[in-house]
């Protein structure tokens, strides 16, 4: 039966090839990764306006053509699913590289840092509005949880940073709590309205309650992180060769950021992220079929807050000071804008979105006050040309049981 | 009615009424439900079949009556909507609801997500049972979609939405099947299917049937209500009008008057 075969064809994905063809295949990635580092390098190393601005048409340009040519993309999806683990591993060997090549520009190392704190942010929003479709136009205010909650514990009560963090992400999803809770009986666009009130009034607060947050005098003087004696801006000396200090944040952004990555991996592979995904396309269906909708909302809503207050306690320590002005609606915005540029429940997506927003702003300072007006530009042409982000949410097709399918296959088909 | 009857019945409602400001959508509904049948239920468009599947569901407040269902005698108007599925209800909707994004498989899944026990904890440690339990439940998941045949299982890494409409409403069945119900809600499942589609669907729903499940449908289309109602209701204005085998029933004065209107009659 030819309408068989063509199944059978479809779902037998079982690794058949050669050594030689996976060599090749290796290689490919290989050569097609190291080239996008490279580029993605030297365009965070230029420093002259005339090049930024080429360095960004240029990558447009590709954009483009990649857009234009569906057999591309099939080809390179194709190619990274066949070889997951190994782009996978040498993902991790770049980002573990990265400092090392910058090591006499620890400006660049302390921009990499802040791009994993918000990476970690934005995979928490992630959580809520890719997972459960829910938007959270406020997320600043866990961002502030976090940081107001570890920062006060370290300089009053000289709680360790590690005490500090968990208890602050704890916190934020508290904070997450109490506004899912009422937030719960409104959908959509009125969420939306909630959450950005929420957002507002939270920071009105932050100014306001001086003695919960020291007002708009901020609060000063965060030790960074220790670990018994040394503490994260001593910087190590390995063989004579002394490592910069942004080191420390940076592979302490880099193994939180690994960690939410694995958690955001294993929600959206379980039963409980198959139900969130029930609930964002269809609530009323979820209902029916036994999901309590309320209960994991609430859920959804906390544990998004509670990486952005994780994310909150790493910047306090990080940059050792905490400002309301740290947490206005800009901030919210840009977390949105790095989930829904990146592509809503993806990963990857969410990650290079997060890494995008934090970097680009900072190449584009070469333009002054032209500065926010290119960068709101982009943003307008990336949801123009590409509304559902730069790595749509594509479903994860799964390759395990297909011979059970193909076998039951056949049986249907005789009957 | 029989005595032996009484204990068979599965769903009960006694004077249910639901009115929308001043329409009155069901009227002082009383109806029973036997275990193990195909019951139908007929009517004119508007005549409360639909507001009465969603009050069974919990999905509106009730103003007035009661609906208990199996033998505990649960009264379903008292608890939320995703336990009346725990209970053992399960419903299909006219207007597909299905999750369009998520494959066909995972609709099965989200299906059978409420007997599932790994939750939050199961997510993140993913412990042995749990990597046990989602096996399980694909296998199973995999055997349900089977039932229809090449056509759902071809496609069960596919996502809803590549479905074709028929497809879409087989799978609509497939989810609540999935669920394990005691009894099977089908709002219109034949609604826009042409004869030959139609044929298939009566098959299917038999299938389901002899694999046990008591099915209470919602059917304008009379070739599949003739051809699997053990028993059958007429709505109109949100009244039973009539009740009893398809033939009775089809051939009742206040059936034929509702459908047809008073002319009808006097021809």
């Amino acid at each position: 039966m030819p309408e068989l075969d063509f199944i059978n064809d479809q779902i037998v994905r079982s690794d058949t090839r050669t050594l030689k063809e996976k060599a090749k295949d290796w290689i490919i990635l290989f050569c097609c990764q190291s080239l996008i580092f490279g580029v993605f390098l030297v365009g965070i190393a230029l420093e002259d306006a005339l090049l930024v601005t080429g360095f960004l048409l240029l990558i447009i340009l590709v954009a483009i053509i990649w857009n234009r040519r569906p057999d591309l993309n099939q080809w390179s999806q194709e190619l990274l699913r066949n070889n997951r683990h190994f782009a996978n591993t040498f993902l991790v060997l770049i980002l573990v590289l990265y400092p090392f090549i910058f090591m006499d520009n620890p400006y660049l190392i302390h921009l990499g840092a802040l791009a994993a704190i918000f990476a970690i942010m934005a995979l928490g929003l992630n959580i809520t509005l890719g997972f459960c479709g829910l938007l959270d136009v406020g997320f600043a205010v866990y961002f502030a949880a976090g940081a107001y909650t570890s920062s006060q514990l370290a300089v009053h009560f000289d709680v360790s940073f590690w005490i500090g963090l968990p208890l602050g992400g704890l916190m934020a999803a508290l904070f997450g709590f109490a506004i899912a809770w009422p937030a719960l009986r409104v959908h959509d666009h009125y969420l939306a309205l909630v959450t950005l009130g929420y957002g507002l009034i939270m920071n009105l607060l932050q100014r306001n309650f001086t003695f919960l947050t020291n007002g708009t005098d901020g609060v000063i003087n965060i030790p960074p992180p220790a670990i018994g004696e040394w503490d994260f801006i001593q910087p190590i000396t390995i063989g004579g060769i002394e490592f910069p200090f942004q080191m420390n944040f940076y592979f302490l952004g880099l193994i939180l950021a690994g960690l939410t990555v694995l958690i955001s991996v294993r929600l959206r592979d379980s039963n409980l992220g198959r139900q969130w995904e029930a609930i964002r396309e269809e609530e009323i269906a979820a209902k029916c079929f036994g999901i309590n909708v309320p209960f994991l909302k609430i859920i959804a809503f906390s544990t998004g807050a509670f990486f952005g207050g994780i994310g909150g306690a790493v910047f306090a320590h990080m940059i050792g000071f905490v400002h309301p002005d740290n947490f206005v609606l800009l901030t919210s915005i840009m977390i949105l804008a790095m989930v829904i540029i990146g592509g809503m429940g993806n990963i990857f997506g969410v990650v290079l979105g997060a890494v995008a927003l934090t970097l680009i702003p900072e190449r584009l300072r070469e333009f002054e006050d032209l500065r926010m007006l290119l960068f709101g530009g982009c943003l307008v042409l990336i949801m123009i040309y590409r509304p559902q982000g730069l790595f749509p949410s594509t479903r994860r097709r799964r390759e395990l049981k297909s011979d059970r399918v193909n076998e039951l296959i056949k049986k249907s088909g005789r009957k | 009615m029989e005595p032996a009857d009484l204990d068979n019945t599965i769903l009960k409602c006694q004077g249910l009424t639901k009115n929308f400001g001043g329409v009155l959508a069901i009227n002082n509904l009383d109806l029973e439900v036997q275990k193990g049948k195909i019951t139908a239920i007929i009517g004119p468009n508007g005549s409360g079949k639909t507001t009465f599947f969603n009050l069974v569901m919990h999905l509106y407040d009730a103003t007035s009556g009661q609906v208990v269902f199996g033998t505990e005698n649960t009264n379903l108007l008292e608890l939320p909507t995703h336990s009346i599925n725990r209970v053992g209800l399960a419903r299909t909707f006219q207007t597909l609801r299905l999750f369009l994004n998520l494959t066909v498989l995972e609709n099965v899944l989200i299906g059978m997500s409420s007997q599932l026990n790994s939750g939050f904890g199961a997510a993140l440690i993913k412990p042995k049972w749990a990597r046990e339990e989602d096996k399980l439940a694909e296998e199973k998941a995999l055997e349900i979609l089977s039932l229809f045949g090449s056509r759902l299982i071809s496609m069960c890494n596919e996502p809803a939405s590549s479905l074709s409409y028929a497809n879409r409403r087989r799978m609509e069945i497939a989810r609540c099947v999935a669920s394990q119900p005691k009894l099977i809600l089908l709002d219109e499942p034949v609604a826009g299917m042409n004869p030959t589609e139609t044929r298939e669907v009566i098959k299917d729903i038999q299938k389901i049937h002899e694999a046990g499940h008591t099915i209470l449908l919602i059917e304008h289309d009379m070739t599949l209500v003739e051809g699997v109602a053990e028993h059958v209701f007429a709505f109109d204005h949100g009244s039973k009008i009539a009740e009893g085998q398809f033939k009775e029933v089809s051939n009742h004065p206040a059936v034929v008057e509702a459908y047809l209107g008073k002319q009808a009659l006097k021809q």
